[in-house]
């Protein structure tokens, strides 16, 4: 197969390129950003063709995963159950997160040749919704204060959360958040927390001033899930299974509106294609892939290509197209994760009702700690968590026996997010001529620095009311590890070679769009889907503006 | 030697201290010289020139403009009362350069903004220099960010319409007078609109945070509906009462120069800082 896509590459470059569509706008990539530019440009009235590698889940998961949304969690057969839940046998990719205990959010689509350093986190996603199959879900904005530095101000996105808002299913409640991030909307509800979540967020209402005046924030978590009733059929049923995917759907994918846009007949969508490179020709954008099955290259031309195939792609697409240099740098938010001790009332053993999905959001922004804000999606204890402890941890497993679910009750495992300027990055290096990539990590002599220095004010601060960091647990996820990254080709108002202005387009380019995480400037610490969301609307509905058809 | 108008004024004022302090002749071009101005001459948008006015002159920053008028008065004290200036000058074959604003762009719906633009045609149209800074701020400063420090020096406490969340770019008075300094020894290229002003904009509420911040305080802001402020100050307009802030600054405000324009600005080689408190504070 990789031998195949390689002599393919070489075969395009000698061929005259053949048109094979015109017309429509091109997204390429059916990723959250994606789904947000091709539900901006079908808004303003603009047809839309969406180009996609389109991986999707083995035959025999989504068999097993539509036997279980069909019934309650009670009637779920073991065999479905075990064949769907992360430990599941045959994922190859260990270490990374899986969709009903398969890898198809980060398996290799067998094109592109890719090299990635052990000290890099970061995988593409071919998959059909992309990396949105396995987020966290979580939509909280980003503010001024995050977007320091960018060439647009937070009140610009605006338009774009509420509209993402329109498809997207917002869970949450008005609290003490909204005094730093104000609800988009009406949420759809609450959802219920787990007795540990429910009780940390209490306590930490409790230490309310003190926390404040430390430069804390907090509220509970805003997540894409359905809330509603009845259950199942209409929201989330609490069946513990949120971290590994939901058999019902109520955690929102992109793949869910690609698939909805399609089926409605109001997008055309091509899968199996992995798009090598993109150009401005005449009037337009010719687009070059791979066709997954084989066969001659495939070339589309339109009159604009919105490129929103997930950072890493995107950047590769860009080196390969000459529109950025063959070695590109990607920011990374760095992911810490910190497993704490919780000294308070946590939920029995064995399932209760609640999410497991992140149950609080906590936000330190105190500039003697770091100088952007530091975000922390707190998971408290749930079934998953003894699974995963248990794999993670074998010998220590075997040893504490049933005692092992007594010890990860009492734990909570924070996954804190740096801005990239605290973090390490990714290199992106194209070899033998765009043949193949490598990723390397490229390291951040000060982060260490911050990473300890955020840990010991955790200590100080969340210590002292029963949520104490567990440092020596402390693992740094690789770069990429957390997926949140970008900013490959930053926006500016004066764009230079390696940059995009504000409307995502490569400098000298008038006709292609960035619209995914890689025109961020920078990439602030916590939820990065929901922003870039809302930033490819922004673009996608300026340039639909501008150039109606 | 160069004239300064508006030199009474935050901008002018800078803009003249910092040309003699770089040991350039400059006279201030004022409504009421004083001795206390130094070298001044008398000079008033919209009144005759004095023949004598622009004797030695070869170059006038204008950076005059009177925020008292209202209406039709914008364009006839601004826009006309500046041309015998301009027309003066470019018969004597000096030049103007202009200290403009970010809120003239095409499609500006203030008449501050409208009125910037139509003297920057004509002042471009005469071989001028047209600068285009944003909300200039400086140690001891003026204007809108003075009136901030001001009264975030008493309480954290402000009232901001919209909370404050509208973008715009900020301009160190400091960088913007050695702007006018190079450009008057011709150290830099003239011509324009030139952008001046740091390339990521801000926001009101930010900087008002970034002053409270600065003080030991953190902010609390209390969000004004857009809508209701503008009706309250058209009303207040209409019954002739005098407020410091105007209808039209809150149409400058709301409705900000779009990016691509920006984008589109000539740059010069002085590269503007972003806020930052060392700048601000004495």
């Amino acid at each position: 197969m990789r031998g195949r896509a390689q002599g393919q590459v070489k075969q395009r470059a000698r061929s005259e390129a053949p048109v094979s569509d015109s017309g429509p706008s091109v997204v390429i990539g059916a990723g959250p950003t994606a789904a947000a530019a091709a539900k901006a440009l079908l808004g303003a009235g603009q047809r839309v063709l969406v180009v996609d590698t389109g991986l999707s889940l083995e035959p025999e998961r989504e068999a097993a995963r539509q036997r279980m949304a069909a019934t309650t969690p009670e009637n779920w057969q073991p065999a479905d159950v075990s064949l769907t839940r992360f430990t599941a046998a045959g994922a190859s990719a260990r270490g990374y997160k899986r969709l009903f205990g398969s890898d198809v959010a980060f398996r290799d689509d067998g094109v592109l040749e890719l090299s990635v350093d052990p000290g890099v986190g970061a995988r593409p996603s071919y998959a059909l919704g992309g990396l949105s199959n396995v987020w966290g879900s979580g939509l909280l904005q980003y503010t001024d204060r995050d977007l320091d530095g960018w060439p647009i101000v937070a009140s610009e996105l605006a338009d774009g959360y509420r509209a993402v808002l329109d498809y997207v299913p917002y869970a949450g409640e008005e609290d003490e958040f909204a005094e730093r991030y104000p609800l988009v909307r009406v949420p759809d509800g609450p959802l219920i927390r787990t007795e540990a979540g429910q009780a940390v967020l209490s306590r930490l209402r409790r230490h309310r001033p003190a926390l404040a005046a430390a430069g804390y924030h907090f509220g509970a978590s805003r997540l894409a899930v359905r809330v509603g009733h009845p259950a199942p059929a209409n929201g989330c049923v609490y069946c513990g299974h949120c971290l590994d995917g939901c058999p019902y759907g109520h955690i929102y994918s992109a793949a869910q509106t690609i698939e909805e846009l399609r089926r409605e007949g109001l997008i055309e969508y091509r899968s199996g294609l992995h798009v090598d490179r993109v150009s401005e020709q005449d009037e337009g954008v010719l687009v070059e892939a791979t066709a997954l099955a084989g066969g001659p290259p495939v070339t589309i031309r339109s009159p604009r290509a919105f490129l929103a195939a997930g950072v890493i792609s995107t950047t590769i697409i860009l080196q390969r197209s000459g529109l950025l240099p063959e070695r590109a740098e990607i920011a990374d938010s760095q992911a810490l994760y910190l497993p704490f001790a919780w000294i308070g009332r946590t939920g029995e053993t064995g399932r209760e009702p609640g999410h497991t999905l992140a149950q609080t959001s906590i936000v330190l922004d105190d500039p003697a700690v770091c100088a952007n804000p530091i975000h922390i999606t707190l998971y408290t204890y749930n079934d998953g968590l003894t699974e995963r402890a248990r794999e993670a941890h074998p010998r220590l497993s075997g040893l504490l026996g049933p005692a092992l679910d007594t010890v990860t009750r009492r734990l909570a495992v924070g996954i804190c997010f740096f801005h990239s300027d605290d973090s390490d990055h990714i290199a992106t290096s194209l070899v033998d001529g765009g043949e193949s990539v490598r990723l390397e990590p490229v390291l951040n002599p000060a982060a260490r620095a911050t990473f300890r220095r955020f840990q010991h004010a955790l200590l100080r601060s969340l210590g002292p009311i029963g949520l104490l960091p567990l440092a020596p647990l402390a693992e740094i996820a690789p770069p990429g590890g957390g997926y949140h990254y970008g900013a490959s080709i930053p926006m500016s108002t004066r764009p230079g070679f390696g940059q995009c202005d504000t409307l995502g387009r490569p400098s000298a380019t008038r006709r292609i769009h960035v619209v995914d995480a890689s025109c961020f400037p920078s990439v602030p610490g916590g939820a990065i889907t929901f922003s870039g969301m809302a930033n490819s609307h922004r673009i996608a509905t300026a340039v639909a503006r501008e150039d109606p058809r | 030697m160069i004239g300064v108008t508006g030199a009474n004024g935050y901008v002018g004022g800078r803009i003249l201290a910092h040309l003699r302090a770089s040991g350039i002749e400059a006279v201030a071009l004022v409504r009421r010289p004083s001795a206390a101005d130094g070298p001044a001459r008398r000079y008033a948008l919209a009144e005759p020139l004095e023949p004598s006015l622009l004797d030695g002159i070869q170059t006038v920053v204008h950076a005059a403009y009177d925020a008292s008028a209202r209406g039709p008065d914008i364009r006839a004290r601004n826009v006309t009362g500046s041309l015998p200036l301009l027309e003066g000058l470019h018969e004597r074959g000096g030049r103007m350069l202009m200290v403009s604003s970010l809120s003239a762009f095409a499609g500006a719906r203030s008449q501050y903004g409208r009125a910037k633009l139509e003297l920057e045609r004509a002042v471009l149209g005469r071989d001028g220099t047209v600068l285009r800074p944003g909300l200039v701020f400086g140690v001891g400063a003026g204007g809108l960010f003075g009136a901030m420090v001001s009264a975030l020096s008493r309480r954290a406490l402000l009232p901001m319409i919209g909370g404050g969340s509208q973008r715009l770019f900020v301009t160190h008075d400091g960088h913007l007078s050695e702007l006018v300094a190079d450009l008057v020894r011709g150290r830099a290229e003239g011509g324009g609109p030139l952008f001046a002003a740091h390339e990521a904009p801000t926001t009101l509420r930010s900087i008002a945070e970034q002053i409270a911040g600065a003080g030991g305080r953190r902010l609390v802001v209390i969000p004004l509906p857009p809508a209701l402020v503008a009706l309250g100050l058209r009303s207040a307009e209409i019954a002739g009462i005098r407020l410091p802030f105007r209808s039209d600054s809150l149409r400058s405000l709301s409705h900000p120069i779009g990016l691509d324009e920006v984008s589109s600005l000539a740059r010069s080689p002085i590269a503007f800082p972003a806020l930052a408190p060392e700048l601000w504070l004495s």
